[in-house]
């Protein structure tokens, strides 16, 4: 059940909500978490309901060995013996569900060797639940975890608005709301709750939803085996760039509304990514909880920046291959991760020396050239995130290689098509025209046409990335998520939701809901 | 902070916004499927969003309509049935449920979906295609009612119809002139001014195509047979009368057949059809199916799709209506004890037909060599 869809917007989440509103007025404080807890339960059980049974079972096992750290009196060998049968646990069921397959396929082609491929399927959510239960056990083992109940632990990891895409919610974040959420102005709550989860839905569902055709097409293109001009090649990364960004951060738009409606603040996850100016400033925007546990519990252990520079940079890049891996089995995320590695190494080592702190360096025109440069490497480092192999990804990147007179025409043709030729409504009209899909099968070179209005589009999303405040600066008067810099708060586009805003969110929401199904034209070739 | 009846705003808006987006979508209606059909010259009348989307559209409308009589088949029954030619008659209301590419194991599906959608069925005219038992059958059709459902409420509330309707309101503004659309019967409407040269230009190419396999070696497959055999089933279980109609090939198709000796193909294709099901044929060779090929053309939309003036003399024949310029033998009904002589009509006339035409007969034969020839070289 996606947060995007019929049966979730317009039946599981009211009565979510409504089940939530009447508890919350009884005698016991413990039913409205009850209630929640088996609402998260049953969200997760709707795709395969075998696996609530998996679910269960690990969030037992991870509550015992927690309680096992925490209330018994066990020595610092003891406690580190059961803290690591609790990391062997939770890897060795991801290491199982994601990476069996891979692991098998891979050590056939090492070896020679004809070991059947298992087919396992993923449980969803199992990557960031795995983080989840392994953090939790590491405070517990640092002393860093009080008291705590069943309840609060099977909430902490089931809560359904961070339960399948994140943010990956730590402990000493969730467990603390748990008894003040109850006393909050729910109203208030659900009125800000909507409204960012309306926000989120249209990010994810007009705006990301939109470009992933055409991130689609060029991909999937490169993948059947046909050449791809220069212009559409870049049209294809560039929407895909967008698209995973407005996917991603729309989706935990979506988690911090929800969440909000239940009174509860979720950790800022997306931080405007594409303003950064550098690949480090980067990854303190994107998917910020993950960065966060990656620090906390696999760099920082390992020596993090204590140790020499080349240890440093060492450090940094296992970190970021396994960063690769745990985003799916396939060598395509590790060389994404890879990459991403060498690129910290080279602005950390940037950084450190005394030219990176000229002057001349420091102005807003510098800034502005950095951010270009961090979002066209970033733009690119996404090629081997979105192909389906590596080879597809040195086929799209040698794509976008302008290495004839006739790349630069390519470019040339669609910028001349989309943005010069444009003659305000003739051109509008030509959009619209009838038989757009027809012949039925487009071209290959169907970007850079007129027949879509994709370059207006591509802009408009861009200047807005670029330009815009991002959700939680919008919001950041009515403190939206956890961990949102003082300024944001201070500097909130908003400081009021009255009729106006409502009459906007109304849109917004009409709108999404409305993307959520497809008329699809039927291409065939006339035969 | 937070105005006290913002939420109450929120769900006022909310249904202000879902008001104006029916009333415009449902006025501008650019899939004819409006509860208040409005037509509004300059505004609505043309719609060409009704296009390429009969899987969507054509379960729907089966429903909405409930007719009497429902024909499956292909884009050559969709572009050439137009069942208003059997009002009047016992067969209407009728209504084209053809989908362009509709395999016999998709008519299989959508005739069991239509027996429950549409209560007032009670005969069914099936398109016999011999180019969908020359190749391993396609998927079936979704026919569950969530796909039902869920296509029912793209049509009537998604972004797609409000693009649609703006779309459709552009084009009736600025634009104007008719456009390929499906009419309200379920059938593909072809503007004035249509050119049919280009695809009979480029028959000989497109047919002896690397693309295409083995253009020279057709087979029957025998699991085509099964979905056939379901359609009878579905219709004798819902005591439906069943017709199969073998339609119209333009003697360029039937040179085809006969240069790659398909001839005993077809005449095992029709005995074996008409032993089970009621069949009546429209291929015999005649001056509407030989038309000669020309940019204008009467009986013609391209190589392959015959145009509703066929169509409507099929329909007159079906139905014993008058019509009377038709060729005396436009109508055949076949029986296995039929299909030898049909079959050596066709094949005496196509020869002749070969005679009189004999630049054609040589660019086909030149292409086969050309094919042959590619074959001989592609490495094994």
């Amino acid at each position: 059940m996606l947060f995007n869809s019929y049966v979730f917007i317009f039946v599981f989440l009211p009565i979510v909500l409504a089940g939530f509103a009447l508890l919350r007025g009884a005698s016991n404080p413990l039913w409205p978490i009850t209630w929640l807890v088996l609402a998260s339960l049953f969200y997760y059980a709707w795709w395969r309901p075998e696996f609530l049974l998996l679910l269960l079972s690990s969030v037992t096992v991870n509550f015992g060995l927690g309680k096992l750290i925490i209330d018994e009196d066990l020595s610092r060998a003891q406690s580190r013996a059961v803290l690591t049968a609790g990391i062997i646990f939770n890897l060795s069921l991801l290491g199982y569900f994601k990476y069996a397959g891979f692991f098998v396929a891979n050590l056939n082609n090492v070896v020679g060797a004809h070991w059947a491929v298992p087919n396992i399927v993923l449980p969803i959510g199992i990557s960031f639940i795995t983080f989840q239960k392994i953090a939790f056990l590491v405070d517990a083992h640092r002393g860093l975890v009080r008291n705590f109940t069943l309840l609060n632990y099977a909430f902490f990891v089931t809560f359904f608005p961070q339960l399948i895409a994140g943010p990956i919610t730590h402990h000493s974040e969730i467990m603390p709301q748990i008894g003040p959420s109850q006393r909050r102005d729910f109203a208030a709550d659900v009125a800000v709750g909507l409204s960012i989860f309306v926000v989120g839905l249209f990010k994810k569902v007009v705006i990301a939803d939109s470009l992933a055709v055409y991130a689609d097409a060029g991909y999937a293109m490169v993948k059947a085996g046909h050449p791809l001009d220069t212009a559409s090649a870049w049209v294809t990364v560039l929407c895909y760039s967008f698209q995973l960004y407005y996917d991603f951060s729309g989706y935990s738009d979506m988690a911090v509304g929800l969440a909000r409606m239940f009174g509860f603040q979720l950790p800022l996850n997306f931080y405007s990514p594409y303003k950064a100016a550098s690949i480090v400033d980067f990854w303190r925007r994107w998917h910020i909880t993950l960065s966060r546990f990656l620090r906390d519990y696999l760099y920082i252990p390992l020596g993090g920046n204590r140790r020499m520079p080349v240890r440093r940079y060492l450090n940094l890049g296992i970190v970021m291959l396994l960063g690769g891996l745990w985003h799916g089995a396939n060598w395509t995320f590790v060389i994404w991760g890879a990459v991403h590695g060498l690129m910290l190494a080279v602005n950390h080592a940037w950084n450190a020396l005394p030219l990176s702190r000229l002057p001349v360096l420091q102005g807003a025109k510098a800034r502005r050239i950095a951010i270009l440069v961090t979002f066209v490497a970033v733009t690119l480092a996404w090629v081997p995130f979105r192909a389906d192999t590596l080879s597809d990804a040195k086929t799209m990147l040698a794509y976008l290689l302008p290495t004839t007179v006739d790349s630069f025409d390519s470019i040339r043709l669609f910028l001349k098509v989309q943005f010069w030729d444009f003659k305000g409504f003739v051109m509008v009209t030509q959009w619209f025209r009838p038989r757009e899909l027809w012949p039925p099968v487009l071209p290959p070179d169907y970007l850079a046409t007129g027949v879509r209005p994709l370059g207006p589009f591509l802009l408009w999303v861009g200047i807005a990335t670029f330009t815009m405040p991002n959700t939680y600066q919008i919001f950041g008067r009515f403190q939206p998520a956890l961990g949102l810099p003082e300024a944001a708060m201070k500097s909130s586009v908003l400081t009021r939701l009255d009729r106006p805003i409502a009459v906007i969110v109304a849109a917004m929401f009409l709108l999404s809901v409305l993307r959520l199904s497809h008329v699809s034209p039927f291409l065939y070739y006339q035969f | 902070m937070i105005e006290s009846g913002y939420l109450r705003s929120l769900a006022g808006s909310l249904a202000i916004w879902l008001g104006l987006f029916l009333a415009v979508t449902w006025t501008i209606d650019p899939y004819g499927v409006s509860p208040i059909r409005i037509a509004l010259p300059g505004i609505n009348v043309l719609k060409p969003k009704r296009l390429d989307i009969d899987r969507v559209l054509k379960p729907y409308e089966v429903w909405r309509y409930q007719p009497r009589t429902i024909f499956l088949g292909t884009s050559r029954f969709q572009q050439a049935i137009d069942p208003s030619v059997l009002d009047g008659t016992r067969f209407a209301p009728a209504y084209n449920a053809s989908i362009p590419k509709g395999s016999v194991a998709m008519n299989a599906d959508y005739l069991r979906q239509y027996v429950r959608l549409d209560h007032n069925l009670r005969t069914v005219i099936v398109e016999l295609f011999l180019n969908n038992f020359l190749g391993p059958p396609d998927a079936g059709a979704p026919s569950a009612w969530s796909e039902f459902i869920g296509n029912a409420v793209t049509l009537f509330a998604s972004s797609d119809t409000l693009w649609a309707s703006i779309a459709t309101l552009a084009h009736n503004v600025v634009n104007g002139r008719p456009t390929f659309e499906i009419k309200p019967g379920g059938y593909l409407y072809y503007p004035p001014g249509h050119n049919p040269q280009g695809p009979f230009d480029g028959f000989v190419t497109w047919m002896w195509s690397p693309d295409r396999g083995e253009p020279d070696r057709p087979m029957l497959y025998p699991s085509v047979f099964e979905s056939f055999r379901e359609i009878i089933e579905i219709a004798r279980a819902h005591d439906i009368e069943l017709i199969f109609v073998a339609t119209p090939n333009h003697a360029y198709v039937d040179y085809y057949y006969d240069v790659v000796g398909a001839w005993g193909l077809i005449e095992e294709w029709l005995v074996k059809l008409s032993r089970q099901a009621t069949v009546y044929s429209f291929a015999q060779p005649n001056a509407w199916v030989y038309e000669p090929v020309d940019s204008r053309m009467a009986y013609w939309n391209d190589t392959f799709h015959f145009s509703l003036t066929m169509g409507r003399g099929m329909l007159a024949a079906l139905a014993r209506l008058p019509m009377p310029d038709l060729p005396g033998d436009f109508m055949e009904r076949l029986t296995p004890e039929r299909v030898a002589s049909h079959i050596e009509s066709r094949r005496g006339a196509v020869r002749l037909w070969a005679q009189a035409n004999p630049a054609f007969v040589m660019r086909a034969l030149e292409r086969r060599k050309w094919l042959a020839g590619q074959a001989v070289r592609k490495p094994e």
